[in-house]
């Protein structure tokens, strides 16, 4: 360390701190500030949610355990700018972790909720619900992966990251997952290439 | 992505579009607030427990193995021959706490903002001098060098370096990424920087150091894992970072040699966050290393010797739960100062200020200024 002088110039030395006591403001900003994010990130995780779940109220769940973990440490993650990347993680270990505890989402929960929207066909309807009961019977890490991978198009590292799991697993566990959707859904298996990408 | 799964891509998209949105805030601050009724309750327990302990340690073993009836509890406080090892050191009791300077960033809301305070030992906080404020205080990282005399910053993937008062800026890295804990750090020495880079599409991590004379980035190191919040280094020559459950050293120019070391079960490494002058010793927050998210309640402190891989455990700096550090630093005689923050359940943040002897002892809790949010900068001598 230096005990060189730190006056910049044009900077008054030595000035009394003021004792301006900002607590009752922050508390304010910072809630405001996490009621926006929580509004402005919640469709995207419920969807991410919704894939992994398999479930409307599971995914709310997930969801929610994720954000209230995200709020107790708020106003570090604010200012460290990682809100985001941290509430996606926990989410993902909540879910695998859930998983590990209490066994959810292996049944197949109830059916598909109303298509919304005003379009929708046979074929469309045919390939959600093929999908879904596929993605049901993956185990959870591999739907865990299929979801990173290919819905949110995260990298192979990314991923790994997310998942607290190497590349090497990641890449294994894409492979299986994709046989395993083959191999449960044959009807889906032309639409869907055999070989695991690498990104 | 590959785009043969533009196909999947789309049906998974189709999917998660069944999903009802419904608004979260409510339920997601009552469940904060019932997490942070269970931690209380935990950390109670805990409390009960030590005292358990401590009950238990007022039996004595008689010669000849008998055990004598526990002391009443009146003198339970009583300061016992035992609880004081005759071979602790107590180098600075008279003068326990550095001098030391803290920077409290911008917010658009406090008053006494961007300031970098000084306490010198035994006295008050006083403002030394002010960083220019960054054009977008939310997105902008500022980070002052341990000798206070330059700024580095990280805005949209670009590291910036100037003087103190911003003239003399210099870009020294861009596109780093977006990833979370990035940095910059500061070498001690405050010559380097420090930044962790990701490539999209490409696996693993990069360390990379610039020197202030605007030579780098050069690459110091590659790890395929995601490495903590870090890294660190005296001087730019060995940098260290967090692996999972373990601690890594990066010689410029080799691969990684993990630094053998005798963690406590479920207390591995999961941020280095100082080094020692000659990175002899480093200061490391511990945790479960299966915790990947860092939602288990406690975080401990410990120093370890980088050559021995001796682990000193620091006391702990507080009871509060959820605790994170912030920064910290060593002094040249081994003492270390360790500044740690802890999320409210209300959403502010309070801090903490913790100077820890050569032993791992606490020997000062200095007082904090009033402020929203601030890192430790560095220390006297």
């Amino acid at each position: 360390m230096t005990d060189r002088p730190l006056v910049a110039d044009g900077l008054p030395s030595a000035e009394p701190l003021r004792t301006v006591n900002p607590r009752l403001v922050t508390v304010d900003r910072l809630a405001t500030e996490f009621d926006s994010f929580v509004r402005g990130r919640t469709p995207a995780l419920l969807r991410a949610a919704y894939l992994l779940t398999g479930d409307q109220h599971l995914a709310e769940d997930l969801v929610q355990s994720a954000l209230a973990r995200v709020h107790r440490r708020w106003a570090y993650l604010h200012h460290e700018g990682n809100a985001e990347a941290y509430t996606r993680k926990t989410m993902y270990h909540l879910y695998v972790s859930w998983w590990r505890r209490r066994n959810v989402a292996e049944s197949m929960p109830g059916d598909l909720p109303e298509p919304r929207g005003g379009y929708d066909h046979a074929e469309v309807t045919s390939t959600r619900i093929t999908l879904r009961r596929a993605l049901l019977r993956l185990t959870p890490k591999q739907r865990a992966v299929l979801v990173l991978r290919f819905f949110e198009d995260r990298s192979e590292a990314e991923t790994a990251e997310s998942l607290g799991i190497t590349v090497g697993t990641v890449k294994s566990q894409t492979a299986k997952a994709l046989a395993r959707l083959r191999a449960v859904a044959p009807e889906l298996a032309e639409h869907y290439s055999r070989e695991g990408s690498a990104r | 992505m590959n785009a043969r799964f533009d196909r999947l891509h789309a049906d998974l998209a189709d999917l998660a579009e069944q999903v009802t949105v419904v608004d979260l805030r409510d339920r997601s601050l009552r469940t904060s607030r019932n997490l942070g009724r269970r931690r209380t309750l935990v950390a109670a327990a805990a409390a009960v427990a030590v005292l358990a302990l401590g009950a238990g340690a007022a039996f004595v073993v008689l010669p000849g193995g008998h055990t004598a009836l526990p002391v009443g509890p009146g003198s339970s406080n009583q300061p016992s021959a035992a609880a004081t090892s005759p071979t602790s050191p107590q180098p600075h009791e008279s003068d326990p706490v550095p001098g030391m300077y803290l920077y409290l960033p911008a917010t658009p809301t406090v008053a006494a903002n961007n300031d970098i305070l000084y306490r010198p030992p035994g006295g008050d906080w006083r403002k030394v001098a002010t960083v220019p404020a960054p054009p977008q205080p939310s997105r902008t990282v500022v980070v002052v060098s341990p000798d206070h005399q330059h700024i580095a910053t990280l805005s949209d993937g670009t590291v910036r370096v100037s003087a103190l008062d911003g003239s003399q800026a210099t870009t020294v890295a861009t596109d780093i990424g977006t990833g979370p804990c990035q940095g910059p750090r500061w070498t001690a020495d405050s010559r380097q920087l420090l930044i962790t880079t990701t490539t999209a599409g490409r696996t693993g991590y990069t360390i990379q150091a610039v020197d202030l004379d605007g030579t780098g980035p050069h690459t110091v190191g590659t790890t395929s894992h995601a490495i903590g919040c870090g890294p660190v280094s005296s001087d730019g020559s060995t940098v260290y970072a967090v692996y999972p459950g373990a601690l890594l050293a990066f010689d410029t120019g080799t691969a990684p040699r993990t630094v053998a070391a005798d963690w406590p079960p479920g207390q591995e490494p999961r941020q280095v966050i100082a080094a020692s002058p000659g990175s002899t010793r480093l200061l490391v927050a511990t945790g479960s290393s299966a915790d990947a998210c860092h939602c288990s309640p406690l975080e401990r402190y410990a120093v370890v010797d980088t050559a021995t891989g001796r682990v000193t455990r620091l006391d702990n700096a507080n009871d509060k739960q959820g605790s994170a550090a912030v920064s910290g630093a060593f002094t040249a005689d081994g003492r270390v100062v360790l500044l740690a923050a802890h999320s409210r359940s209300d959403g502010g943040i309070t801090l903490f200020l913790t100077v820890f002897g050569p032993d791992g002892t606490i020997v000062g809790n200095p007082p904090l200024p009033t402020m929203e949010y601030g890192y430790f900068v560095g220390i006297d001598g």
